[in-house]
């Protein structure tokens, strides 16, 4: 279970001690279930990666508490790791595909079977003839493939996926949606969070979906219910919201 | 993850052979025939400690330069500490490593040094101490600038360490300065005067344990300074 109650993160514009205080998220609250696949949506700036940075305990909130399973987000993911996929994956560049992923399980708890989880994730991204490339030889899809990769070494119960369909091809667009679809249903107490501004896939992976606005979150935006599409939606309520007020 | 690290660090300890050759030909010691520093001569195996300090000095900072900073600036470390490890653990473990290879590394200096130089190995064992010592406070200074700064944080402990082949940098710099403010600086300034009382000890036979302690404690508040804020950090 992922609790958010009030959590206000707030930072320095330009200097650490002297800029300006820029409000990333104000007053947060939120229950995730397990079993939950949560869409967050809003525009940029919207504060959606600093909501996920929170999550795994690599922000510390301004203010209000975060928890996962009872624990600190930080605590929790030094204990149990999270299958992370950021916006901007960034890998040593010197590192090979299977060199990275092999570097990433040691990092974990993977046990004796690593080298096979390792082989796995390789042939189920389609990266086995990248093996032995370097990673600043990968295209922007393939780095990102890699970054799914080594999100899937472990055995998880939480997925934080940060624009994962960034720089992919339409086809694995497609086999993420597999990928994911097949994460979750292995495992019941299983918890997806996914932010992405492509909304289609959003609206096709996601069973709930929360608008967040200018570090607020604005209601849920609903899927699957059969009238207009969640993009359609969205925009609508962006619109309202950014009305300047009578 | 040692395979790993050891693979990433091929260069740096690439560069450190080099460095080790540089100190090989500046090493009176080990140039006897040519009678440049007959006082090298007579000092004879502990002699070599003073050279292996500045190894071990310079080995901590080219094994360590930028190993947080870096990782930060080029967001590494959104991927690694999404895996159950902690930034603790995960750059101790780099330290360590580092520090290890660095007393192997002087070690190595010392034996084949001799080997090379005199034909036969003499001894002087007791002078890694210097070197063992050295690595902590340049450790020490590394890990809390890298911790500490988004960059810059080689160059920083660089000019930290030239004083100890230049002393008389640090002399015309603090010159101009007050006696108060000279303290201050020189107490924040890696430990030159403990270093010299140590190798002073090791030559006259003795270990100067006041300064040893001295010193590892510099590298050690440093040390604990830079694993406080490695706990306190945001990770963006």
């Amino acid at each position: 279970m992922i609790e958010l109650d009030e959590v206000v993160k707030t930072y320095r514009e330009s200097f650490p001690l002297a800029g300006r205080r820029v409000r990333a998220l104000d007053g947060v609250s939120l229950r995730v279930a397990p079993g939950t696949a949560l869409g967050i949506v809003g525009i940029n700036g919207a504060g959606k990666s600093t909501l996920l940075r929170i999550l795994l305990g690599y922000l510390r909130p301004t203010s209000g508490e975060a928890r996962i399973d009872g624990s600190a987000p930080r605590a929790y993911v030094e204990a149990r790791g999270a299958a992370y996929v950021p916006e901007h994956a960034s890998v040593p560049p010197g590192w090979t595909v299977r060199g990275a992923l092999r570097a990433y399980a040691m990092l974990g708890d993977l046990g004796h079977d690593a080298w096979e989880r390792v082989d796995a994730a390789i042939e189920r991204l389609g990266l086995a003839e990248l093996a032995g490339r370097r990673v600043r030889a990968l295209s922007k899809g393939n780095l990102q493939r890699l970054a799914i990769a080594q999100a899937l070494l472990g055995d998880r119960k939480l997925m934080v996926l940060d624009e994962p369909t960034d720089g992919l091809d339409p086809v694995w667009i497609a086999e993420l949606r597999d990928i994911v679809r097949e994460w979750l249903a292995r495992d019941p107490a299983r918890i997806l969070i996914l932010a992405s501004h492509n909304l289609a896939e959003v609206e096709r992976i996601a069973d709930r979906v929360l608008l967040l606005h200018a570090g607020r979150i604005e209601g849920e935006l609903g899927t699957g219910d059969g009238g207009a599409s969640l993009e359609d939606r969205f925009v609508a309520r962006v619109r309202r919201l950014q009305e300047p007020l009578p | 993850m040692i395979p790993v690290l050891l693979r990433d660090l091929r260069w740096r300890l690439l560069t450190l052979l080099l460095v080790s050759f540089a100190l090989y030909a500046l090493e009176p010691g080990f140039h006897q025939h040519e009678e440049l520093d007959l006082q090298a001569v007579a000092l004879g195996p502990l002699g070599i400690s003073s050279t292996l300090s500045y190894f071990a000095g310079l080995a901590m900072i080219v094994l360590l330069a930028g190993f947080v900073s870096r990782d930060v600036r080029e967001g590494h470390t959104r991927l690694f500490f999404a895996h159950p490890t902690s930034p603790l653990t995960f750059y101790a473990t780099r330290w360590a490593l580092a520090y290890v290879l660095t007393i192997i590394g002087a070690t190595l200096f010392l034996v084949l040094g001799q080997v090379i130089a005199w034909g036969e190995f003499r001894g002087g064992w007791t002078g890694l101490i210097l070197p063992a010592v050295s690595a902590l406070i340049y450790g020490g200074l590394i890990a809390f600038f890298s911790v500490l700064l988004p960059r810059g944080d080689t160059w920083v402990v660089f000019l930290l360490f030239l004083p100890t082949f230049f002393p008389q940098l640090l002399t015309m710099g603090l010159a101009p300065l007050s006696p108060t403010v000279r303290d201050a600086i020189l107490l924040l300034m890696p430990p030159h005067g403990a270093l010299q009382e140590i190798w002073d000890g090791l030559l006259s036979g003795s270990v100067a344990w006041g300064a040893v302690a001295f010193a590892a404690a510099y590298g050690a508040v440093l040390l604990g300074a830079a694993g406080l804020i490695l706990t306190l950090k945001e990770w963006p």
